[in-house]
């Protein structure tokens, strides 16, 4: 089991008018491909709500992958904005431990995601526990 | 987290893993990339600074 503490973001506050922390279940990972692997860490979320793992095209590109020749989808969020992504299977290397899934790179994408399928399914057990701000995988 | 983060919303930054120092920020990751790779900078952190006034949802 790895036990992961939130990470602070900043947020404003419009009902005291204050900047504040947001604390958010994030990971640092690098991507691999064959030879190529990302020359630093890169702060994803871990969302529960995401059906796949989705990262921004410029890291793709980083690691040599012509992310292009991947598995064309499209993804949506809740409220409706549709993107089109591309599936490519790559390494995953967190915290001293390495897995290999698919990964879906778009070009609109802002925020790295670790989702269910191609993450969460790598683990026994995901649980987040909102009240002390940390995030357990139990292998 | 340095008080700089406030100056850098929806951009990309490299900092360091306590968000004490930033070593750069750019609106566009390829640039921040190529800056990053001029200056040999490895093992550092890239992120996306969300919006401040916006929730994250799936």
């Amino acid at each position: 089991m790895r036990k992961f503490d939130f990470e602070p973001e900043l947020s404003f506050n419009p009902q005291t008018g204050q900047a504040e922390y947001y604390y958010r279940p994030y990971l640092f990972v690098k991507l691999l491909y064959k030879r190529s692997a990302s020359a630093n860490f890169i702060k994803a979320l871990v969302d529960s709500g995401s059906d796949r793992n989705i990262f921004p095209a410029e890291l793709a590109v980083e690691i040599r992958q012509d992310y292009r020749k991947g598995e064309q989808r499209k993804i949506t969020s809740v409220n409706d904005n549709v993107s089109i992504v591309y599936g490519n299977r790559v390494k995953i290397e967190f915290d001293g431990r390495m897995i290999e899934t698919v990964v879906y790179f778009g070009e609109n994408v802002k925020l790295p995601i670790l989702g269910r399928d191609g993450f969460f399914n790598y683990f026994k057990r995901v649980s987040f526990d909102v009240k002390n701000k940390s995030l357990e995988l139990i292998s | 987290m340095n008080e700089e983060f406030r100056k850098h919303e929806k951009e990309w930054v490299l900092t360091d893993r306590k968000y004490s120092k930033i070593f750069l920020a750019n609106k566009d990751l390829s640039k921040l990339q190529k800056e990053a790779k001029a200056k040999k900078i490895e093992d550092a952190v890239i992120m996306f600074v969300p919006p401040f006034d916006a929730f994250i949802v799936s």
